[in-house]
């Protein structure tokens, strides 16, 4: 069987991601036209449609990019049976997942909204995927950053999944305050454990770029990891601040979050670093990519940690800057990051063919993207302001406030939807074929 | 709760989708309470379903509503903050 495994899995991830835009845009026309497939779907289908598929894009083109960085850095295969085992394990969950959705057969907790049945093909898949992996890993004695990162990420996500299933134990499922701690906190661990796999690949993807390979080893990425690992254990203190829990449990997320600041500075700093540089660097698409996530890393974090600060939390949680904060890092950290390795090992193209309507794509998704990300911190502070009020008006009058922002996101979300059907068919059509 | 998807839209204590509002001490609340719940559930709203729920599946649903809103208050309204930026319980 001839099966290139990284391949596999980012084009799956591409198609996914496809469908996570339609369901999004669906989704986002309910909020305008209320009766808009009431009927037939409802957004209580068409949230989880759209939220599961954008998670199944992540995980699975992560995988993919794994792949591709172990192969190539070690120069030796993973083994494509298994890899091809894993894949179809996915499908047949993904699948299944999708008819539960459509067929309005709900279980389990939020993002995660289908029959716990579907569990174990992705934990198959994901122990098959350790086990293809983690031996090559081995091979090499000294490991560059991303190789810890990887293998942090792929470790996590794997208790960090069954984590997120201890509601099907009585003791846990019976307290709705230990119940609702674990999910706030099986929501950051999870993000956390694909953004290790994410930022190495990122890291990867530099080293791969630079002649020298200095970021790999360097001391200064040690250290980044190190600190993103003690927040991706701890830093999930802060979504839970309203919950009644003690005081102490606030004032260590409080105090875990603000460590973040270190990270941030950092970015900053390499950031003009690279603006002065930038001419100097070749310009390709998967450059660009990583650059754009350079931005969206620091819009990212500047408001994650705002809202970490539990004053401003009071009056963010629960409203849609934390759909603003969900969606800017899911499309602007995490979702670059996979465009760039699209375009590093998918896209088969010199630099100086690249087609005008690229251009028009790559900024069409993030202009987009900053508008839709502005106006959901709009929409999500003026509903903080209104919860805080002395006086509140009705729920519903609120929302109808809302309805010039609500337009706003639905016109910036359908350029979104468009420059991603544009680099997906773009990428898909210029395959390389190798 | 979780057969019906009502986290797609609703809240407790922050945690759900956003089209409606946070559930967690709807029971209490002087206005709202079982009799709203209850006519939510039968005829729905503009973006809300009408579901058909059985007689016991509507109690199911109130009575952990029941449960949520005794566990505690959701209500941001009831906190206050420090200097340090904190907030504690009112
Ligand atoms: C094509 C354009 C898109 C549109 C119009 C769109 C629209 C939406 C809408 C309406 C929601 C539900 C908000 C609510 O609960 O009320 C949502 C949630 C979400 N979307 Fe998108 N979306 C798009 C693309 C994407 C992409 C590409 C990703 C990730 C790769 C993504 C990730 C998410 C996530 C993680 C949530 C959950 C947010 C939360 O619970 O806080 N979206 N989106």
């Amino acid at each position: 069987m001839k099966i290139e495994n990284g391949k596999l899995f980012l084009i799956t991830a591409l198609i996914l991601l496809v469908c996570a835009a339609s369901f999004g845009l669906l989704s986002a026309t309910t909020y305008l036209f209320p009766y808009f497939l009431k009927e037939e779907l409802g957004f209580s289908s068409l949230r989880p449609l759209h939220v599961s598929l954008a998670i199944f894009w992540i995980i699975l083109g992560a995988t993919g990019c794994v792949y591709y960085g172990i192969e190539e850095y070690t120069e030796k295969k993973c083994n494509p049976t298994i890899s091809f085992l894993q894949w179809v394990l996915w499908i047949i969950a993904i699948l299944g997942i999708m008819n539960n959705y459509f067929t309005k057969d709900f279980e389990g907790r939020e993002y995660w909204e289908f029959r716990t049945e579907w569990v174990f093909p992705i934990l198959i898949a994901w122990l098959l995927f350790m086990y293809n992996t983690i031996p090559l890993l081995k091979s090499i004695k000294k490991w560059p950053v991303y190789f810890w990162m990887w293998f942090t990420g792929i470790l996590f996500f794997l208790f960090t999944f069954l984590e997120n299933y201890l509601w099907t134990i009585p003791y846990f499922r019976e307290n709705i305050i230990i119940d609702m701690t674990i999910q706030w906190k099986v929501n950051g661990s999870l993000v956390g454990s694909w953004n290790q796999i994410l930022y190495g690949t990122a890291f990867f993807l530099m080293d791969k770029n630079d002649d020298k390979k200095t970021i790999g080893g360097s001391k200064l990425a040690f250290s980044m990891y190190f600190l993103g690992l003690f927040n991706l254990m701890f830093n999930w203190g802060h979504h839970i601040y309203t919950l009644p829990t003690e005081n102490y449990i606030r004032y260590i997320g409080y105090f875990v979050s603000m460590t973040e600041w270190v990270f941030f500075i950092k970015i900053v700093w390499n950031w003009r670093k690279e603006i002065k540089s930038i001419k100097n660097l070749n310009r390709s698409y998967s450059y660009k990519f990583i650059a754009a996530t350079n931005v969206w890393v620091f819009l990212n974090m500047g408001q994650a940690i705002l809202m970490s600060i539990p004053a401003v939390n009071l009056y963010t949680h629960g409203t849609h800057v934390t759909v603003a904060h969900a969606m800017g890092t899911t499309i602007g950290i995490n979702s670059m990051i996979l465009l760039s390795t699209c375009f590093t090992y998918l896209y088969n193209s010199k630099q100086s063919t690249i087609p005008n309507n690229m251009h028009l794509a790559f900024w069409l998704l993030q202009v987009s993207l900053f508008i839709f990300w502005i106006t959901l911190n709009w929409a999500g502070i003026t509903k903080g302001i209104w919860q805080l009020s002395i006086e509140p008006i009705q729920f519903s009058e609120m929302m109808n406030g809302l309805r010039p922002q609500f337009q706003i996101i639905y016109l910036s979300g359908i350029g979104l939807f468009i420059a991603i059907l544009l680099l997906a068919y773009s990428i898909l059509r210029k395959k390389k074929i190798r | 709760m979780a057969k019906y998807n009502c986290q797609s839209c609703h809240q407790l204590y922050g945690l759900g989708g956003y089209l409606g509002p946070d559930l967690t001490n709807i029971y209490s609340h002087p206005e709202k309470g079982e009799t709203l719940i209850r006519a939510m559930l039968k005829s729905g709203t503009r973006q809300m379903p009408e579901f058909n729920l059985k007689e016991d599946e509507i109690l199911a649903i109130l009575e952990f509503l029941k449960s949520a809103d005794a566990c505690g208050k959701a209500d941001p309204r009831e906190f206050k903050v420090n200097t340090l930026g904190l907030t504690e319980k009112k």
